[in-house]
């Protein structure tokens, strides 16, 4: 998913104590799809309520976003509109790859390989219309505003950053660089203890990335950077055979652009990358009202996770009443604003 | 090469005291026309941004573009040496690597600072536009804030009409200070509001950058929830001038 621009990108670390204050836009899809891919027994079975419907998405959302609030940090979440045409291929790809580990996952299970099981349980995840339509049922009865957008969701996180009308926009997923968001957050709802193999766990915590610190590190404009991405694979075209991030970054910088890297080095890059770099530097806009939060909705949610989905009354009863602490001590409180936010 | 002579260790008195508020190293860009600075604080809640017109200085020479960049805590110890009447003289020693500050009076007394490593950054200027502007008497703005700070760790400014009001509230109770901008008497020469903005914002700033000025006069603007613009002059033709981030609701729920 997104580009693999991880090995020449330098993040700082950020705790959600800092990110306190902050309006921060969430990218839906890719975080429900990590809850999905995430929260699973060991052999890979998602959550599910007694009807046999996968519930792994509403846990998440519900117990992390309560951790974000009780932070002081205000969510928007933004959905995915309609996808660019580009990335029918890639949608494509992503449901053969589904359907061949649900496949692998239903073997690995009865043949008792537990961590094949895990592993191809997680690639199998899928997100369906009522799972999405729930999920934001859900963050709106927690009073988080919800925003669909035209495209893909980060665009439109990207350009509320570039508005200030959130301060960065968290994702997984480095295509909110290319997007031109000046600020991205990673590993914001994954944070936390996570399982590497069966017995290992390794501490993620969020990660802050400046646009404009990487560009002046890496010496290159947003334009080349996107070239770098067309380089190595985005949604929307294959990556070059045997091109990672540190190749492409040297021939962006040895030749500047695609066309240069065609003519110098005699290769033909059979896909529109015209069109590929216009969907980052030209993707649909969208005017946005100021996001308004509101107060947890308790019957609402207890309606969604207890009602229709058999999550404990209790345990979702007490998070809420925690919350509500939470929240009773932050109304009227300040906190420093930064000069940056104001540049 | 760059040397310059400053009849005045007020002066320098004034700019070092206002520049040790906020900062612990000191970034001087010095040009032909003069020197000027500008850092955020290590929380980069607040700016301090310096403006000395060459003129300032008695002799004045610079043949090109200069980091300047000093130790705030040396620079405070120096300037606690200069006596009332001096003359102080300036020079950058580029051989060297030293900044030479030499107090001429009785005796001729002589510093030399080793220059550290200029970021390689130049800080921007945030683009700002305020509501509300407010000419008044350095004074009367110290005091109030002494006044806020008897129950708050924060105060917070209105505007409105011909009215400045400072208002803080703490958990033992409440201060309110307020101006009016009329009469020959008012301590505040000059105010302008448009719209009513409100905006909060942390004392220790402000009580530490009111302790540092000692300037007659000052101008504040700010605007709703947005930063705060102190500027002080200094030597008539030269400013330095505070920026202050505003504290904000933490709580973003409509009620």
């Amino acid at each position: 998913m997104g580009t693999k621009l991880g090995d020449i990108v330098t993040a700082e670390p950020i705790s959600l104590r800092e990110l306190g204050g902050r309006i921060i836009a969430i990218d839906a899809f890719n975080t429900i799809y990590a809850f999905l891919a995430s929260i699973r027994q060991p052999d890979g079975t998602p959550l599910m309520d007694r009807q046999g419907r996968v519930t792994s998405h509403l846990s998440g959302l519900f117990y992390r976003n309560l951790n974000l609030l009780e932070n002081g940090i205000s969510p928007i979440f933004v959905f995915d509109g309609e996808a660019p045409k580009l990335k029918a291929a890639e949608v494509q790809r992503r449901r053969e790859i589904r359907d061949a580990a649900r496949e692998e996952w239903a073997r690995a299970k009865a043949e008792g390989r537990i961590e094949d099981a895990r592993k191809a349980g997680q690639a199998s995840s899928r997100l369906t219309s009522p799972m999405i339509d729930e999920s934001k049922e859900l963050l709106t009865a927690l009073g988080i505003p919800v925003i669909q957008a035209p495209s893909e969701g980060e665009a439109l996180a990207a350009q509320m950053t570039r508005a200030n009308i959130v301060w960065a926009s968290a994702s997984q997923d480095n295509d909110s660089l290319l997007y031109n968001c000046p600020r991205m957050i990673r590993n914001l709802n994954i944070s936390g203890r996570r399982r590497f193999g069966r017995s290992k766990y390794r501490t993620i915590s969020p990660e802050i990335i400046d646009l404009d610190l990487n560009l002046r590190l890496l010496e290159i404009t947003r334009e080349q950077l996107i070239d770098i991405a067309i380089l190595i694979g985005t949604d929307y075209n294959d990556k070059l055979e045997g091109v990672g991030a540190k190749t492409a970054l040297k021939w962006i910088k040895q030749y500047g652009c695609l066309e240069q890297i065609e003519k110098e080095r005699k290769i033909k890059l059979d896909f529109p990358y015209e069109e590929i770099r216009a969907i980052f530097l030209n993707p649909p806009k969208m005017d946005v009202d100021e996001p308004k939060w509101k107060d947890p909705d308790h019957d609402a949610v207890i309606r969604i996770l207890c009602g229709e989905h058999d999550f404990s009354s209790n345990r979702i009863e007490k998070s809420l009443e925690r919350l509500d602490e939470a929240l009773k001590e932050m109304r009227g409180s300040t906190h420093q604003s930064s000069l940056t936010d104001y540049f | 090469m760059f040397h310059a002579t400053l009849d005045s260790t007020s002066t320098w008195k004034q700019i070092v005291d206002a520049l040790a508020t906020l900062l612990t190293e000191v970034h001087f860009i010095v040009s032909k026309s003069g020197i000027i600075l500008r850092q955020l604080d290590s929380s980069k809640a607040a700016m301090v941004d310096l403006v000395l017109p060459a003129k300032i200085f008695q002799e004045y020479d610079c043949d090109g573009n200069y980091d300047i960049c000093l130790g705030v805590d040396e620079l405070n110890k120096i300037s606690k040496r200069m006596a009332g009447d001096d003359r102080l003289e300036f020079r950058l020693d580029e051989d060297d690597n030293r900044f030479e500050i030499k107090m001429i009076g009785q005796a001729q007394r002589q510093f030399k600072l080793q220059l550290l490593t200029a970021p390689d950054e130049r800080t921007k200027k945030p683009s700002l536009e305020f509501d509300a502007k407010a000419e008044m008497f350095a004074d009367a703005f110290k005091q109030a804030v002494k006044d806020i700070g008897v129950v708050s760790s924060h105060l917070r400014i209105a505007a409105s009409g011909k009215t400045l009001t400072f208002t803080g509230e703490g958990d033992t109770g409440e201060a309110e200070v307020s101006m009016k901008a009329a009469g020959d008497e008012s301590v505040i020469f000059h105010l302008e509001v448009s719209a009513k903005p409100t905006a909060m914002y942390a004392l220790n700033y402000l009580s530490e950058i009111a302790k540092a000025m000692s300037t007659d006069s000052l101008t504040l603007q700010f605007s709703e929830n947005k930063p705060m613009l102190l500027e002080f002059p200094i030597a008539e033709i030269g400013s330095i001038s505070f920026i202050l981030a505003p504290r904000v609701e933490r709580d973003r729920r409509s009620t």
